[in-house]
């Protein structure tokens, strides 16, 4: 029983990270309808930002043992900055010429600038993995065999904070009530004044800054950042934005939790060789089964 | 429910970008399938290589490859090295150093017979896919021998390709016992198979460690699994108890699932069949965790990359590799070379592999290479192969000969296994 516990925390734990990287996929698509594949680069390059900030403390100063809040703070927002940054350079680059292109053009536009952060980053590290100075305290409780280290705990939490943030973000700012109307529909959101553009810059700014920080948190977590680590988690990810219902943002979160608590309890189940198919068996299943997802509301095809 | 929470009505486009996903994950993250990479290199061999032999048609003047199964290379023209290895995705941190050793050794050699020669390094991805496209872009670069491809899956997808060209193929890192099942005439690895490396692992676990439970984790490559395998049956028919086969996948940094369920087996030995990137994270979670079981892992960690990026959490850690030589001269001439010429602290490991196969390689085109009427250099290919099958040479990896398969034939040494001792390998063994 034990055991189930502790996989149950495990999966808790995966699937709160998919949860907040969901939610960018979901934001994107509710204003542009587009699935944006370099969104799980924005988590990495967050993790290697959280890295070269706790590095750089480490470094050059003892703040990390004297102050481990304010260095894991300030790690996290510039990883935030910095996923920012590049969210709205990669929309007005990558994404911005092709929105009246047919739907493929963005689509593979977004594996381009994918692989190319990818690769720019297997360049300046090296391929090397670049490994977490310990700053966040390690232990946590025990409950016999059950653990529930402190980092778990940080985790989880985030990714209730991060919807309640965008929750109050969507719901009761300008800028949500602008993304909601551009999602709703785009050229009468236009027509009423809205900017369409920067509405849509704020969504991609709005995932990016959850990516980012939950790159940082992670790459505390795992302890190590590669330039590959963003690629999993943000197909998992897109396999949870599916789930819940993709455009629908406690959809998001329900299916980034259902889809690490699932994959974690398979391992015991049918074995953890078989962890993936899981997830995918789940997407494709979705997608035939029920497309508009936990929380997505089935529409009829107009007439 | 309000408006806010539900912001898209129609999910359109969405089989579109599941589909993307689909392939997307097929083709980077997949590489390990036995099942898909088998397909793959047939597919790519009835598709046709570039340049496919044609009966007859012997122009002397190009170079290239022409019907007798020779190699004509114009005068002027480099002699041109295939090396098929990872240079993208976490394994680059493997891959990158071969082709830095392979490159180090062919300007060592510097001409054959008045001519250049010429590294032509292609990234393999560590997968079947990956090392088929590595291959057909290498026959097509008309190269006259290649080394490769990295990993044994890339290398089983592989040879088909290489073997329809009757290519001269020599791999210094692929490991797993089916690579050299496959009947291919034309291959030849530096790198020991590992029916000894974990029948060897399997005998030190049990008689010298005295650890009798174990549980095997691979990375569900053909390497990590063929060699888990062989573990496994070693192990089992010696008395020892396998409480568990577990499985990680490539690319993942959260490896909590698989650490709980190792935790609740108990076992007194955790034995890992991969490379450095997911071996250093599930040391370091095994022991987060606080799983004390001694942890064991093979030649694709043998590296001191796994000791830095596991944080310390390997201290204490065994490492085998293939049997090494006793007589280590050859070696440490090529390891001041090495670190010398690229900045290093040590030899990165499967460089001194790469270092011999490279060497025997370029010996070889020595032995056979022709020079015609018109300047040209000829090579047979049957006679390199030949001449690669007869070679004897003292490596920095030891003695060197092959026998039928293309595997190598020991002669005096012993598996080597290192500890990992003040966050350093130390050989004790």
């Amino acid at each position: 029983m034990q055991e189930w516990i502790q996989l149950f925390i495990d999966g808790a734990t995966i699937g709160g990270v998919y949860a907040v990287i969901a939610l960018g996929y979901t934001l994107v698509y509710g204003v542009l309808r587009m699935i944006n594949f370099a969104h799980g680069e924005l988590f990495m390059m967050g993790a290697f930002t959280g890295y070269y900030t706790l590095n750089g403390f480490e470094q050059h100063s003892n703040l990390n043992d004297s102050a481990p809040e304010l260095t894991i703070a300030v790690a996290i927002l510039l990883g935030m900055a910095v996923a920012v940054v590049l969210a709205v350079i990669m929309e007005r680059v990558a994404y911005r010429p092709l929105r009246r292109a047919p739907r493929l053009a963005p689509l593979i536009s977004a594996i381009g600038v994918s692989i190319f952060l990818r690769n720019v980053m297997l360049r300046v590290t090296d391929a090397q993995a670049q490994v977490y100075p310990r700053v966040f305290p390690r232990g946590g409780f025990e409950f016999g065999d059950v653990s529930l280290t402190y980092i778990r705990i940080f985790l989880l939490s985030l990714s209730v904070a991060f919807l309640v943030l965008l929750y109050v973000f969507i719901q009761r700012t300008k800028a949500g009530m602008a993304i909601r109307a551009v999602a709703e529909d785009r050229d009468t959101a236009a027509l009423m004044g809205i900017n369409v553009d920067r509405t849509i810059v704020s969504a991609f700014a709005a995932g990016a800054a959850l990516a980012g920080a939950s790159g940082v948190v992670y790459g505390m977590f795992v302890t190590n950042a590669t330039s590959d680590m963003g690629f999993i988690p943000g197909i998992k990810a897109f396999t949870a934005a599916v789930l819940g219902g993709i455009g629908s943002v406690p959809g998001a979160v329900a299916g980034g939790y259902f889809l690490g608590i699932s994959e974690s309890l398979s391992t015991k189940v049918i074995g953890a060789q078989y962890k993936d198919v899981v997830a995918f068996v789940l997407l494709v299943g979705a997608l035939t089964l029920r497309p508009w997802g936990i929380f997505g509301k089935r529409e009829d095809k107009r007439a | 429910m309000d408006i806010g929470w539900k912001m898209v009505r129609r999910p359109g486009g969405l089989l579109l970008a599941a589909l993307v996903v689909v392939l997307m994950v097929m083709v980077t993250a997949c590489g390990g399938g036995t099942s898909s990479k088998d397909k793959t290199a047939t597919a790519a061999a009835k598709g046709g290589t570039p340049s496919a032999t044609k009966a007859g048609a012997t122009v002397a003047a190009t170079s290239g490859t022409t019907a007798g199964g020779t190699i004509t290379i114009k005068k002027g023209d480099p002699i041109k090295i295939g090396i098929s290895t990872t240079l993208t995705t976490d394994n680059a941190q493997l891959g990158m150093p071969i082709r830095d050793a392979a490159l180090l050794t062919i300007k060592d050699k510097g001409t054959i017979k008045g001519f250049a020669i010429e590294g032509d390094p292609q990234d393999d991805l560590c997968s079947g896919p990956g090392s088929v496209t590595a291959a057909q872009k290498l026959v097509a670069d008309k190269v006259v021998a290649v080394l490769g491809a990295m990993c044994s899956s890339g290398t089983v997808a592989a040879l088909d390709t290489y073997a329809k060209e009757n290519l001269l193929v020599i791999s210094s890192s692929s490991t797993a016992v089916p690579v050299t099942q496959q009947g291919k005439k034309n291959f030849f690895r530096t790198a020991w198979n590992d029916a000894t490396q974990g029948g060897e692992m399997a005998k030190y676990a049990l008689s010298t460690l005295n650890k009798k439970n174990a549980v095997l984790v691979n990375d569900q490559s053909v390497y990590g699994k063929g060699l888990m395998d062989v573990f496994n049956k070693s192990y089992t028919d010696s008395g020892g108890k396998v409480l568990s086969q577990e499985a990680v996948t490539v690319g993942e940094k959260d490896f909590s699932p698989v650490v709980t369920k190792i935790k609740g087996e108990n076992p007194d030995i955790v034995v890992f069949g991969g490379f450095i990137a997911e071996g250093a994270v599930l040391v370091r979670q095994l022991r987060d965790a606080g799983v004390t079981a001694t942890f064991m892992g093979a030649d694709g960690v043998a590296d001191q990359k796994f000791i830095d990026q596991a944080g310390g959490a390997a201290e204490g850690a065994y490492v085998s590799r293939g049997p090494t030589p006793t007589d280590t001269t050859v070696y440490d001439k090529f390891a001041k070379e090495y670190e010398a010429a690229y900045n290093k602290a040590q030899v990165d490991q499967f460089a001194d592999y790469t270092y011999d196969a490279v060497n025997v390689m370029l010996t070889a085109i020595e032995q056979v290479a022709t020079v015609d009427g018109s300047g040209n250099l000829v090579i047979d290919k049957q006679k390199l192969i030949d001449a690669v099958r007869a070679s004897k040479a003292n490596g920095a990896s030891g003695q060197i000969s092959f026998n039928d398969v293309g595997d190598r034939t020991v002669v005096g040494v012993v598996n080597r296994i290192d500890q990992v001792t003040g966050g350093k390998l130390v050989r004790i063994q």
